[in-house]
Order: C-alpha cells, then sequence, then structure tokens
C-alpha cells in the first residue's frame, strides 16, 4: 500500500494493516503525525483496506 | 467508535477516550474556552493582536478568538505578521494569511525585516544559529508594533509541545530565570513598555492543534521553515515525543507541575526591575538589549 508523507514529501510503499503498525514501519511518532485515510481523519485502530488513499500530515509546527 | 456517539473516531485523548469530529470540536473549544476563563486572558474591552505567522497554530488562535468574540463589540482583534525574509518559508505563509484575514475581515498589519533591519535573515544566519537571531529579532518586533497598534495584549500560538520543549530547554540551559517569563499568560498588567502576551492553546498539544487546523480547513499545506530540522527545539521534541509514547501525559505533567512552581519562580525573579536599553530604549533586562546586542553583532546598523 502507498502512503505519501507531507514532511519529506515523499511516496512511501508499507505492508502494515493498521495505522499503528504503519507508523512503527516508517519509524514515525504517532505524536508527531495525523493520518489522513480518503480526507478523513483516523485513529490508530482504523483497519486499512486496499484501495485507501493515505496521507500522513506533520503537525511539527514550521518554526 | 466515538464514546459519545455512533460515528468514526478523529481523536484518542491519551486516557484513551475516543472522539468523532463534532465531539473533538466541542472538546477542543470548550479546553480553549477554559483556559480563557480560568487565567483570565482576555477581559471586558480587552484590545488584543493576534502574533500570525500563517501556521496552524496562530490561524487556529485567530480563527477561535474571532469566533467567540465576533459578536462582541467590545472586542477588538487585529493580526501581527512578521516577515522574517526566510525564502521557501514565510513568503510562502504571507498570501493564505492575507486571505484568512480578509474572509474574516480582521485588519492585518505585516512587519519585515527587510524594512525594519534592512536585512533578510536568510543574509545573515551563515556561520551562525538562524533561531537565536531570528527569535529574538521577532520579539522584539512583536512587542514594539503591538504597541503601535494599542492592543492590550499579543496572543500568539503557543502550545502545550512549544511550552513542554522550553522548560525543558531552559532546564537544560540552566536558564531557568527565563522560565519565570512562560505561562499562559506573561507580562505585568498596564506596563507602558511591555505588552501582556497571552497564550490560548497553552494546554492543547500539536497534535491536537493541527487534527482542529486540518479538520476546519484552517492549514492546506505543510510548510517548515529550512532552519527548523537543526534546531536545539527540534531534538527536545523529538525526545519528549518518544517519551510521550512510551509515558503517554508525560508533557501535560511536565506542563502542569511547572504551572506549580511558577508562581514562586516569578516571585524570585520580580527582585530584578526592569531597565531600558542604551541604544533604543526599550524595555531590557541588561544595558543593551538582546535585539541592539544581536544587532551588534551582526555589525550592521539598527
Ligand atoms: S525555525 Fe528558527 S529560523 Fe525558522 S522561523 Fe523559527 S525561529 Fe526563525
Ligand atoms: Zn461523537
Ligand atoms: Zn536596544
Amino acid at each position: 500500500m502507498k502512503v505519501y508523507y507531507d514532511r519529506e514529501n515523499k511516496e512511501y510503499t508499507v505492508k502494515a494493516k493498521n495505522i499503528q503498525d504503519m507508523l512503527k514501519e516508517l519509524k514515525l511518532n504517532k505524536n508527531s503525525v495525523i493520518v489522513v485515510v480518503n480526507g478523513m481523519v483516523v485513529t490508530e485502530e482504523y483497519a486499512l483496506k486496499t484501495k485507501d488513499k493515505i496521507k500522513i500530515l506533520s503537525v511539527v509546527s514550521g518554526g | 467508535m466515538c464514546n459519545n456517539c455512533p460515528k468514526n473516531p478523529v481523536y484518542k485523548l491519551h486516557s484513551g477516550e475516543q472522539l468523532c469530529q463534532n465531539c473533538f470540536f466541542k472538546y477542543f473549544e470548550k479546553k480553549v474556552r477554559k483556559t480563557i476563563r480560568v487565567y483570565k486572558l482576555v477581559e471586558k474591552k480587552d484590545e488584543i493582536a493576534v502574533a500570525v505567522s500563517g501556521g496552524k497554530d496562530s490561524l487556529t488562535v485567530l480563527d477561535i478568538l474571532y469566533n467567540i468574540y465576533k459578536e462582541n463589540k467590545k472586542i477588538t482583534l487585529k493580526a501581527l505578521m512578521i516577515d522574517e525574509g526566510i525564502k521557501g518559508y514565510r513568503n510562502e505563509c504571507i498570501a493564505p494569511t492575507k486571505k484568512f484575514c480578509k474572509e474574516r475581515k480582521i485588519p492585518l498589519e505585516i512587519v519585515s525585516y527587510k524594512k525594519e533591519f534592512s536585512f533578510d535573515l536568510d543574509q545573515v544566519v551563515k556561520g551562525r544559529k538562524p533561531c537565536s537571531v531570528c527569535g529574538v529579532l521577532r520579539r522584539s518586533l512583536l512587542n514594539s508594533y503591538a504597541k503601535k497598534l494599542q492592543v492590550k495584549k499579543l496572543a500568539t500560538g503557543h502550545n502545550l509541545d512549544d511550552e513542554a520543549q522550553t522548560i525543558i530547554m531552559n532546564q537544560f540551559r540552566k536558564n531557568i530565570g527565563a522560565s519565570a517569563r512562560l505561562g499562559p499568560m506573561t507580562g505585568i498588567e498596564d506596563h507602558e513598555a511591555f505588552v501582556r502576551r497571552i497564550k490560548p492553546l497553552y494546554f492543547m498539544s500539536e497534535k491536537e492543534i493541527m487534527t482542529y487546523a486540518f479538520l476546519k480547513g484552517i492549514v492546506r499545506e505543510f510548510n517548515e521553515c529550512p532552519y527548523n530540522k537543526e534546531s536545539y527545539r527540534n531534538q527536545v521534541r523529538e525526545m519528549l515525543n518518544n517519551f510521550e509514547e512510551l509515558y503517554p501525559g508525560t508533557k501535560h505533567s511536565i506542563v502542569s507541575s511547572f504551572m506549580e512552581i511558577l508562581p514562586a519562580l516569578q516571585k524570585q525573579e520580580k527582585k530584578g526591575k526592569i531597565k531600558y536599553c542604551m541604544k533604543c530604549k526599550e524595555p531590557s533586562s541588561q544595558d543593551v538589549c538582546q535585539k541592539c546586542a544581536v544587532l551588534e553583532q551582526l555589525k550592521l546598523p539598527q
């Protein structure tokens, strides 16, 4: 499954089946991002489906 | 599912409670209103300038204050933006901020380093710590322009993460005196030299603010200062987030235990009287203020 991460402006491919595992796989801290699936914010328990459009948005203040 | 209604959750609190979009909005706004009420951040007939950077935090503060006080003719709201001259970053924040303020009919004042100091931040950072130069000059401009705008208070987007980081940074650098100037409201009432700072998002985490700002359509694209990643603050942020992941509630604990010792810290710091800078006559704890010291180091005329 493909995931876009805005802070790095990169797309990653992940094997994980839910958000929590996906963040672990990408070595991202759950407190520094929010995850948007098909335009909606989801929590860590969300189970990923094959057609999902996934975006990870950084919550870091820009400076 | 949301703890209160049969809808998909958008946020999980560190207590484990899950909230859907509507319940999350309610939770968020209630908590901000409570901070404003408990710490008396806004009072009758206040004139407030919101320091806006164009990022999620400051625009969320502006949006919330606007929504709370738009029907209240006794409270005036203005926006104040500092353009440091950081290519690929601040210049891209300006147009969306103008649009945001225009839609809400909030007057916006933009002050640039270029005009005030005749240089862009980008031009002077080589071989220096960008954030030290940037922060000192920005604070100074925010204070002087807030006075020019004749407001009583300056609201900023500082959040729980920022505050926890600053508390830890001041500890690590043995700069505890600086912590006396933290808290949801800082400064002295009706002092001619200072405009009080208020932080309505004091108890909200970065993640909560981002969730709110995204769902409200306040922010669209990610934008980060090119100097941010190398900063000391960023290292402290990562450390605290790692702790928070292992021990949920850590950031809250840092800030709430800090709030308990803050009155004692403030008492101790009060002893030092406010002086005025020999050069620019702005308030300062030293003979020469930090802004003038930085400008002197940069060997540039004021
Ligand atoms: S990250 Fe540093 S240089 Fe960039 S805007 Fe913030 S304080 Fe200024
Ligand atoms: Zn709900
Ligand atoms: Zn000075």
